[in-house]
């Protein structure tokens, strides 16, 4: 900006300069001198950052203008309009305003009125473009700088995330681990040392009292069937089953986001829900999730409906809203994940508006 | 080769269809041919003067009576006929009623001249007539101040003929009424063209035959020089069967230099077509640019004089006159027959091309803008 | 050998998505259908192909040569049958056909005998100097198919070529499509009437909202849905029937009797049909009425997208 303003005064001086070049007037070294120190005190005034002492500087210029207009010549005055913009434009804010104020000099001039209103249109106008041009820049830089912040807090954020995720998951094996060392010492342990037992005895008696070794061995082999049928039921209880775990975890979340939203969710599903895999588990609740969150914010709906259809090949998970609809519907983040997540498992994602609104997730079985 | 089968089939497509024919034969003929004898007599440049007939009364015993006598014998000759009033006669009310077409009454003052309203040529040329008279008489009076003996050489000296004096103004070299139509008519009809042309590319999209077309292994330009010869060469023939029709027909003067004629014409339906496609390209529907184009036809039509002729404007009636393209091209051919001056045809021909160039581009992009078509 | 390969093909219409990152490959010798509701996208997919939209993304390629760069090359080698009739009125039907014929390069006899072969294909020969204005709808329909077909494409994409016809025409229409295929072409078929798509079409794709939500043939698709078949039967009494023998036959899963219906559940692709049949008329019982309710791609189409065709 300040550039370009400097530009501006210097054309205004050179055209000074040149016009006293050509009229022969009586004071010239006067004249140089007014100009000399203005040039001074136009370009120490950038010098200092402080707008407090910018503007004294350019208080004293314009002080320094009338002094030479009055007392030097007339035609000096020219030097005034941009410096009256430079001082004025902070404390006047109507465009307008501010340029009426710099022409009003031109009703009180006794020589070359025009060419001041020349003068001070034209500078006017180049200060006006300055610090159009100057705000834009340093509104742009502000963005950006805003957008760097936001950029760091969320890597950070995501790095902080994926290390905690690793951790969970760290913690998350050793607490199963344990849990599956505890079971499997509690039952299996018992009922192996058991066996062993009765085995070992069984062997001592083998010839001594066969019938005896008989009946132990029995005993084990009892406990040793005890045993496995154990280990299945601690297997089957330890693997809960993924309909149940689906299932479940969706009702939780609508149950939650009904309560929360004050909105009625109803859900229905049909079809064997067994044939859920877990992926595609994650990938429905994760797009009946946003599809929710959509219509909440969107729709104006007073209920959005959830349906869950297994059929033959494919697994159908509709979210529908009562809500106004969309004629065209414009695909916004939230869709566009949706598409991706379902197209990780090469199925896709319908969005109807015809009819409130629809999400709808196809994904293919088998 | 492509550019040739689709300027043939818009050939083809646009004969077949009887309304073009309609509007660009028979609609131009009619319409020369009601204009060219309707008003005709706006263009009747020999005036036909018969029998004239003067009413005088001359006061008794006036020095000029015998000089008066004199002139009337002469003026007989030219057929103007004088009758003596009698005194009761209302002179001035029997010209009023249309018996005679001027009154005129000889005292030893001078004389006093009534003429009719009605009949003002006439009129006017007896009082031009009476007022040479009165020069010579009064030449003759102050002779016969002067010299008395010489006054009748001086009677003699102008014979009795030249009262009226013929003056040719080219007579033969100005365009009758049917001459003028048939210029006038023609290019207007060669602007029409304009019409045809906003249906050239639009015709084949609401047709569906543009899906066809867009989807052949041929490029948009073929299809667009294709569509535009086709519909200038088309406009030229009705032009050729228009002038060829009023010519023989109506014997309608078009001069000796034909070729030039078509020239102008061939720049003026260029200048048309191309302006029917850019309008086409500018404005959203079909029904709105055809609207448009009617709208300035016509007005280019009135203040071109293809509906009536225009004479002596000026000031701003000139001015919009000359933004009529019917205006330049009927001011190239008429000087074209009359005065065998082809600076202006050349001078209307390029303002046509140019013209015709701005629109031209203002279609090509639009039209290699659009998707498809 | 692919006629066709989409991939990844998007279009908007500003902030509109028509066609939405779509895939496909269409082989040489099948009659492929496109199904799908009006706006679904079907034809502005066809008309990338045909090269009349611009693709905003994606990539399409005409045996084997992308069309971006190969533009005459695609066009040579496809024929359009448009939605809506696209014929000169005023050019007799010959005309008609040596017109668009010749855009394609054929010249001379080569030409002659092309538009003679097509008219003669589409049965126009005797009509070949009338104009179409005094054509009925079917005979424009089968004009229309003829401009298509002069140049001898390799692809022939047919947007709904039977909308508002007669039904003799139709199936002329049907009928010639079958023989198209025959003859070697590759045809894209687009319909929203399910019930030719499913008797023309040896592979299908369902489109909606720019996507193809599914593809296959028709018994894939119906698959989908379910691979199994309900056949009601209404019988004047239940005496005589066996439970267990109708379950004996082939496909057949269960069998529920409730009053005078028997409700068999059979498997879809398993015609048995017949067999049921006899066995009610082996033990005398009198059949009153009978059912089968089998998937239809009107109803795989409804149960995807919970709307139905024609909507």
């Amino acid at each position: 900006m300040e550039l370009w303003i400097i530009y501006t005064k210097l054309v205004v001086v050179l055209f000074l300069a040149v016009s006293y070049a050509h009229a022969n007037v009586d004071n010239l070294p006067n004249i140089v001198f007014c100009l000399l120190l203005y040039i001074s005190m136009n370009s120490i005034m950038y010098v200092f950052s402080k707008e407090r002492i910018r503007q004294g500087i350019l208080l004293g210029s314009v002080i320094l203008i009338f002094l030479s207009f009055y007392d030097v010549n007339p035609l000096l005055i020219l030097l005034l309009p941009i410096n009256f913009y430079e001082l004025a434009s902070p404390f006047i804010k109507v465009k307008s305003v501010l340029l009426a104020l710099g022409l009003i000099p031109v009703l009180y001039l006794p020589e070359a009125e025009y060419l001041y209103g020349l003068v001070s249109a034209f500078s006017f106008v180049s200060f006006m473009m300055a610090m159009r041009y100057s705000e834009q820049i340093m509104m742009y830089e502000n963005k950006l700088d805003k957008m760097r912040h936001n950029i760091q807090r969320l890597s950070a954020s995501l790095n902080e995330n994926q290390e905690f995720i690793k951790q969970s998951e760290y913690t998350n094996r050793l607490e199963e681990r344990n849990r599956i060392s505890q079971q499997i010492h509690d039952s299996i342990g018992h009922s192996m040392t058991g066996a062993l037992i009765q085995m070992e005895a069984a062997k001592s008696l083998l010839g001594l009292d066969a019938e005896k070794a008989k009946e132990l061995m029995q005993n084990a082999i009892s406990i040793s069937k005890q045993g496995i049928e154990d280990i299945r039921i601690t297997l089957k209880n330890m693997k809960p089953p993924t309909e149940q775990m689906g299932v479940q975890r969706l009702k939780l979340i609508l149950e939650e986001f009904s309560i929360k939203h004050q909105i009625k969710v109803p859900f229905v599903y049909k079809g064997n829900m067994d044939m859920i895999t877990p992926i595609q588990w994650k990938i429905i609740t994760e797009n009946v999730a946003e599809a929710l969150t959509n219509a909440l914010k969107y729709s104006k709906a007073t209920e959005i409906s959830i349906e869950i259809h297994v059929l033959n090949r494919m697994v159908k998970a509709e979210v529908k809203d009562n809500g106004k609809g969309a004629q065209k519907v414009v695909k916004g983040l939230g869709i566009m994940g949706m598409e991706e997540r379902t197209a990780s498992v090469n199925g896709t994602v319908i969005v109807d508006g015809t009819n409130g609104f629809s999400v709808t997730t196809l994904l293919p079985m088998g | 080769m492509n550019v040739l089968n689709i300027a043939l089939l818009q050939l083809k497509i646009s004969i077949r269809d009887k309304r073009t024919i309609i509007f660009m034969l028979a609609f131009p003929i009619v319409m020369m041919l009601v204009l060219g004898s309707a008003l005709s007599n706006a263009f009747d440049n020999q005036v036909k003067i018969d029998k004239m007939k003067v009413l005088y009364k001359e006061t008794h015993n006036t020095s000029i009576a015998p000089y008066f006598e004199q002139f009337m014998k002469a003026a007989k000759k030219e057929n103007i006929h004088f009758y003596k009033a009698s005194d009761i006669t209302d002179g001035k009310k029997a010209v009023r009623q249309n018996h005679y077409d001027a009154y005129v009454e000889v005292s030893n003052k001078g004389m006093n001249f009534y003429g009719s309203e009605r009949n003002s040529i006439e009129s006017s040329i007896i009082q031009g007539m009476l007022t040479a008279f009165a020069d010579k008489y009064n030449l003759v009076s102050q002779v016969a101040k002067v010299k008395p003996n010489q006054t009748q050489a001086v009677l003699a000296g102008g014979t009795s003929h030249d009262y009226v004096k013929e003056m040719s103004l080219n007579a033969k070299k100005a365009p009758g009424s049917m001459d003028y139509y048939a210029v006038a008519v023609t290019t207007m009809i060669a602007l029409y063209g304009a019409i045809g042309a906003t249906f050239l590319l639009r015709g084949e999209r609401t047709r569906n035959t543009a899906v066809r077309l867009a989807v052949a292994p041929i490029t948009k330009a073929e299809i667009f020089i294709g569509k535009i010869i086709g519909s200038i060469v088309l406009n030229l023939l009705s032009l050729f069967l228009i002038v060829a029709v009023s010519s023989f027909l109506f014997k309608a003067n078009w001069g000796d230099h034909l070729g030039f004629v078509f020239i102008i014409l061939l720049s003026e339906v260029f200048l048309a077509v191309s302006f029917g496609l850019g309008v086409s390209y500018m404005v959203k529907t079909g029904e709105a640019a055809r609207t448009l184009i009617l709208i300035i036809l016509q007005l280019a039509s009135f203040f071109g004089g293809a509906y009536f002729k225009i004479e002596g404007a000026d000031g701003m009636m000139k001015f919009i006159m000359n933004l009529s393209p019917i205006t330049w091209a009927n001011t190239a051919i008429t000087k074209n027959i009359y005065n065998n001056d082809f600076t202006a045809s050349l001078q209307v021909i390029g303002l046509n091309l140019g013209i015709a160039i701005v629109f031209l581009s203002i279609a090509i992009v639009s039209f290699k803008r659009r998707e498809g078509f | 050998m692919n006629v066709l390969e989409i991939n990844n093909l998007t279009k908007k219409f500003s902030d509109f998505i028509a066609v939405d990152n779509m895939s496909l490959t269409i082989k040489e010798g099948e009659i492929f259908g496109f199904l799908g509701s009006n706006g679904a996208g079907k034809s502005t997919t066809i008309n990338m192909v045909a090269g009349l939209l611009r693709s905003n993304e994606g990539e399409i390629k005409i045996l084997g040569k992308n069309i971006a760069n190969h533009s005459k090359f695609a066009k040579r080698n496809i024929g359009i049958v448009p939605q809506d009739l696209a014929i000169y009125e005023d050019l007799t039907a010959f005309e008609n056909v040596r017109f668009f014929a010749g855009l394609y390069g054929l010249r001379g006899a080569e030409l002659k005998d092309r538009v003679e072969e097509a008219l003669k294909f589409v049965g126009l020969v005797d009509k070949q100097k009338s104009l179409p204005k005094n054509f009925s709808g079917g005979m424009k329909r089968r004009l229309n198919i003829a401009c298509a077909i002069a140049h001898k494409p390799k692809l022939i994409i047919m947007d709904e070529p039977t909308v508002g016809i007669d039904p003799q025409s139709r199936n002329y229409i049907l009928n010639s499509v079958r023989q198209l295929n025959e003859m070697g072409c590759t045809v894209i078929y687009t319909s929203h009437y399910m019930e030719e798509v499913e008797e023309i079409c040896s592979r299908i794709a369902i489109v909606d909202h720019g996507k193809i939500i599914a593809e296959g043939t028709k018994e894939q698709l119906k698959a989908i849905i379910t691979d199994t078949k309900d056949i009601w039967v209404d019988v004047k009494s239940n005496e005589n029937l066996e439970e267990n023998v109708i379950k004996e036959i082939n496909g057949v899963n269960t069998v529920q009797v409730e009053d005078n219906v028997v409700k068999i559940n059979s498997q879809a692709e398993v015609s048995n049909l017949n067999k049921i049949i006899q066995y009610f008329i082996n033990r005398n019982i009198e059949i009153r009425s009978l059912e089968e309710q089998a998937p239809n791609l009107e109803t795989v189409f409804l149960t995807l997208t919970g709307r139905n065709l024609r909507d």
